[in-house]
């Protein structure tokens, strides 16, 4: 071992000596407590869904009559597909959702407006806790294997530099859940969806379930590249499960052999395969627990400015106190958020979620300023920006990175520079059309 | 393999899941502070461990190691999903700084979460190359590329 390798160890030594918790009892307890009581949630739900989402889907479906002939997968029918996929109807009202947002406390929700013009009750999955709405997306039933799909999308974007355009399969752009049960046994799977999947990739993460009911499985949410028609999961003792995509979407479920360990269902990964429709392999992949999954370089925010560009502002040091100046205006919390607006190219849509967050973190924002560090020109208009944000004098967030635009003769922060910086508290400007 | 840090305890061969609780709690917050950072993250996700261990006790071969791996999961779980909320703070560029105990944890901040966990694991908590390769999926070898690359970036900000 080298004297830095054993200097780390020491220091790593060192900084936990400091980290002394006990367990704490208690707590656990309570986590164990609400665990199981989500269990029952969820088994209730299934219960809910199993024995009212037929008939719902089929009365909300008959209502539509026998004129709607457009596709097979618009009916509401096992017989269907022949792998007894029902592909959720398209239109506006929700036919089968709706799961009461407080089971605890035993509230009963109303169904949606197909059932009498009561509201609607959005989904919540139960692992992110998104307050994203989250809709019927399809539901396959295989002998005793029922699982019901849901779908939200999750707005946002990267977050990075405003010139960085990561691969559209770098970020999630929507989630999928799937509540499975069987005669035994209840769980869910999910996993992130995107805009586009890699090439040649299917992008898949794995879930289990059973294990509790002596009935292990492996549950695997996957997208499928345009063009494929099935996808197949082969799971470890070798058994395969195979659907015909939805909307690029497939569940798959595998059951695993009796007596299998909660830790094989943890560390077991799964080959996923996207075929076309003479069944080709036309893309592959693997399912394995989600958190396992490396973030690929592609997908690293650059924290680099870019080089200057050949055209550089005719006054380079005046230009260059405009764009500081203009980003300290922009995020000078003292301001009202019209005043920050004269500093921002194009504040439509940003002006208001600002304002929103304002109201929502008032003293965080007031404390707030930009202290620009660096800043690069890319041409004579248009300039990279590194800044941080300070918060009374202490450091907030180091090294943001940001643009600056020439508009009519004055320097401006851009409105995507803006857009990005309020993701951090979870807002998103609705894009511009 | 020798090292000065607090070596968790050997897995308990038959004991109960509250042995396991009452020994294996404190190196868990430990594992799990010096992969997060912060001392409230680490307890949530070794509580949340060791519910998750709790329904598996009985079926897993190896408690400790079944729990250690999902606390490191637990912990690249919570760094995707501070990058899926896009509330991660971009990493972090230290001036030279030197190393010592309250500087690691901003140091270990610089690195891709791979990297971190194969330092920590290998530096704090003694593991080798293989056992690495089991608790973050990989094969040795990359554990080695892992190690070598996490190192070269530590010396670019850790003082000679």
């Amino acid at each position: 071992m080298t004297d830095f390798e054993d200097r780390l160890r020491r220091a790593l030594a060192q900084s936990t000596r400091t980290v002394a918790d006990a367990p704490d009892w208690d707590d656990l307890t309570d986590r164990l407590t609400k665990r199981d009581r989500t269990r029952t949630r969820w088994l209730a739900l299934a219960l809910v869904l199993a024995l009212l989402a037929g008939p719902l889907a089929g009365f909300a479906l008959g209502r539509r009559g026998a004129g709607d002939d457009t596709s097979a997968v618009r009916a509401v029918d096992d017989s269907v597909r022949d792998d007894g996929v029902v592909v959720g109807d398209a239109g506006p009202a929700p036919t089968i959702v709706t799961v009461p947002q407080d089971l605890d406390g035993g509230a009963t929700r109303p169904l949606g407006p197909d059932l009498g013009g009561r509201q609607p009750i959005d989904v919540y999955h139960p692992i992110y806790l998104s307050s994203d709405p989250i809709a019927f997306l399809f539901a396959r039933n295989v002998d005793d294997l029922r699982i019901r799909v849901y779908r939200a999308a999750t707005p946002g974007g990267p977050y990075g530099p405003p010139w960085w355009e990561p691969p559209a399969w770098c970020f999630p752009s929507g989630y999928v859940q799937a509540d499975v049960s069987t005669d035994a046994a209840v769980g869910f799977g999910h996993g992130a969806t995107f805009d586009a999947v890699r090439d040649g990739a299917v992008a898949a993460e794995l879930s289990w379930m059973g294990l509790a009911e002596g009935e292990p499985a492996w549950i695997v949410v996957a997208q499928a590249p345009a063009g494929a028609a099935r996808v197949r999961a082969t799971f470890p003792d070798g058994a395969t499960d195979t659907m015909g995509v939805v909307d690029g979407i497939a569940v798959l479920y595998g059951r695993a052999p009796d007596g299998t360990s909660g830790e094989d269902l943890y560390q077991a990964t799964v080959a996923v395969d996207a075929l076309d429709a003479s069944g080709a392999v036309v893309a592959e992949g693997n399912a394995a627990m989600a958190s396992t999954v490396g973030t690929p370089e592609e997908c690293v925010a650059p924290t680099d400015l870019p080089e200057p560009g050949p055209e550089q502002p005719a006054e380079v040091d005046a230009a260059r106190a405009a764009v500081i100046a203009a980003y300290e205006l922009a995020y000078d919390g003292s301001k009202t958020v019209e005043e920050r607006g004269a500093a921002v190219a194009d504040p439509s849509g940003w002006q208001d979620v600002q304002a929103e967050i304002d109201r929502q973190f008032p003293e965080q924002v007031a404390a707030s300023r930009a202290r620009v560090t660096e800043v690069v020109f890319v041409s004579a208009t248009r300039a990279a920006v590194r800044f941080d944000i300070v918060q009374e004098g202490s450091l907030y967030l180091p090294g943001e990175l940001g643009e600056a635009v020439l508009v009519n003769g004055r320097w401006k922060v851009t409105r995507e520079a803006m857009c990005g910086l309020v993701t951090l508290a979870g807002k998103h400007c609705p894009s511009v059309d | 393999m020798s090292r000065d840090g607090p070596r968790p305890a050997e897995p308990p061969t038959a004991g109960s899941f509250a042995d396991l609780y009452r020994d294996a709690y404190g190196d868990m917050v430990r594992l799990a502070y010096l992969l997060t950072g912060s001392r409230e993250v680490a307890r949530d996700v070794v509580q949340d461990a060791f519910v998750r261990m709790h329904g598996a006790f009985d079926r897993a071969r190896d408690p400790h190691a079944y729990l250690r791996r999902v606390v490191v999961n637990e912990c690249h779980s919570y760094h995707r999903r501070r990058l899926r909320q896009r509330h991660h703070l971009r990493s972090l560029r230290l001036e030279v700084v030197d190393l010592n105990a309250d500087e690691v944890s901003d140091v270990l901040a610089t690195l891709p979460y791979r990297q971190r966990a194969a330092i920590v694991l290998r530096y704090w908590h003694g593991a080798n190359e293989a056992e690495i390769a089991t608790l973050l999926r990989c094969r040795p070898g990359t554990v080695g590329s892992l190690l070598h690359r996490a190192i070269a970036e530590l010396r670019k900000v850790i003082e000679p």
